[in-house]
């Protein structure tokens, strides 16, 4: 098992469970079991200082939309003051000029990543709502104005798969970014509870994944993917070469998929540590109650979860036989929690074999 | 790397720049600047050379307080940490020296 640090190095931050958007695949909202309030200023900065003395690293500032908390400089304030950088996720909306120069003047942003999932209003709005996509787009021209290190988070979903070339060309041609990246919607929050019709059918994901494919060639290494249809693209291109030489790929053939639990925590806005964004409903404790460091190396979950990576995936029915198994991961393990109602299985969703089966049905191959 | 050259020498008493920020792991340390987020990872014996830069010792007393904690030095051990000394000057992980060459 990889070492467990003595305190995260990356903590990531829902300032707040306000948002000012009404995403129809929110990951975030509507999750059962989960407690949406926001916690007062001075928690925030008390927890602040508790990871300047554990040396964190970074913090990641997300919600809900954190522009919505007035006293979000305050709290930026308490970032800086104990010795962290930090990074910020937001829809835009509220991104002004006077935002973007007092964010430079901290000195300490990583990133700040914008959504921005088409290159025209209708496909931007078609899944983001009505009036999202101009102050979107503002925002990220603003940022890259003020020279802000900003990049682009791209959800693809059945609306927008035609779109990417278009969008890329507008993102990195046009708008001059070095990069953006790309992902798929997840089946937690209010996707899993009101979503239908936005998840790829296969021949759909299958042409996301060509047109993704293409792009990073046109574009080389501008399209970043840690999930989605690109990451499974180069993923399960990966898993057939091992397959041909009849060799494993490293490490895998196990529940792998969970790298970040080695190095990483979330908190929401309620102030419960959990493990990941993707788990929201696993509380390991409350920040002010429980200390970083307890938590962090005694939480039952968190420990469970690590040990995922001993458990090999041919003690599963639905993967013994399977040709991939000793280059496959099991991916991720909300989505498995999710989808199955169990985090310690293979997420479906990323199964190359049923994807391979799928597309023979329909004739189509990778 | 020979005692006589490079920014610091044995009579330079440097200090780790109080803005770097030593992040003890198991294997050693992240040596990192939150003012640039630039990173060196350093192994246990760099840990207690940064530890024991503290703008008061000279790099001679460096090296003799590390000979008595590691009874078994290289015979260039001197040149070593005068090296990694240099190295850390060069990042701006060190600062606030006198008598720097």
């Amino acid at each position: 098992m990889p070492r467990v640090v003595p305190f995260p190095r990356d903590v990531d931050i829902d300032l707040t469970s306000r948002c000012n958007a009404n995403c129809r695949y929110c990951y975030y909202l509507n999750n059962e079991g989960v407690v949406y309030q926001d916690l007062p200023t001075r928690t925030w900065l008390d927890f602040f200082d508790e990871l300047g003395e554990a040396k964190v690293m970074t913090v990641q500032l997300a919600g809900g939309e954190v522009f919505l908390r007035p006293d979000l400089f305050e709290l930026i304030d308490g970032v800086v003051k104990n010795r962290m950088r930090f990074e910020i996720l937001s829809n835009g909306r509220l991104v002004t000029r006077e935002i973007a120069r007092r964010l430079k003047a901290t000195g300490r942003l990583n990133q700040i990543q914008i959504s921005l999932d088409g290159s025209t209003a209708e496909v931007h709005e078609s899944m983001r709502g009505e009036g999202s996509f101009a102050p979107a787009l503002e925002a990220i021209r603003l940022l890259r104005e003020e020279r802000l290190p900003v990049t682009v988070r791209v959800t693809v979903h059945d609306k927008n798969v035609d779109d990417l070339p278009a969008l890329a060309s507008l993102l990195l041609d046009d708008v001059g970014l070095p990069s953006f990246s790309t992902n798929a919607i997840c089946s937690l929050g209010t996707h899993a509870k009101y979503g239908e019709g936005s998840f790829l059918s296969t021949p759909r994901r299958l042409q996301a994944m060509r047109i993704l494919a293409r792009l990073d060639g046109r574009y080389p290494g501008r399209i970043r993917a840690n999930a989605g249809p690109l990451a499974d693209w180069h993923m399960f291109n990966a898993m057939e070469e091992a397959r041909k030489r009849n060799e494993p790929i490293p490490d895998r053939g196990k529940l792998v998929g969970c790298g970040c639990i080695f190095y990483r925590i979330s908190v929401r806005s309620d102030g419960a540590y959990i493990p990941c964004i993707m788990l929201p409903q696993m509380v390991m404790g409350h920040i002010g109650a429980d200390s970083l460091g307890e938590v962090w190396r005694n939480a039952p979950i968190l420990n469970e979860l690590r040990s995922r990576i001993h458990i090999p995936l041919d003690s599963f029915d639905e993967c013994r036989g399977c040709d991939y198994i000793r280059s496959c991961t099991g991916n991720c393990a909300g989505v498995a929690l999710s989808l199955l109602g169990d985090h310690n299985r293979p997420a479906p969703d990323a199964c190359f074999r049923r994807f391979r089966e799928d597309l023979d049905r329909e004739g189509l191959s990778l | 790397m020979s005692n006589e050259t490079g920014a610091i020498i044995l009579s330079s008493t440097p200090a780790l720049n109080p803005a770097m920020v030593i992040r003890e792991e198991e294997d050693g340390a992240i040596l990192y600047d939150p003012d640039t987020g630039a990173v060196r990872i350093i192994n246990p014996t760099a840990v207690a050379i940064c530890k024991l830069l503290d703008g008061r010792r000279t790099m001679a007393q460096v090296i003799e307080a590390l000979g008595e904690r590691y009874e078994e030095m290289d015979d260039n051990a001197a040149d070593q940490v005068l090296a990694l000394a240099n190295s850390l000057y060069g990042i701006g992980a060190l600062g606030a020296m006198e008598e720097i060459g």
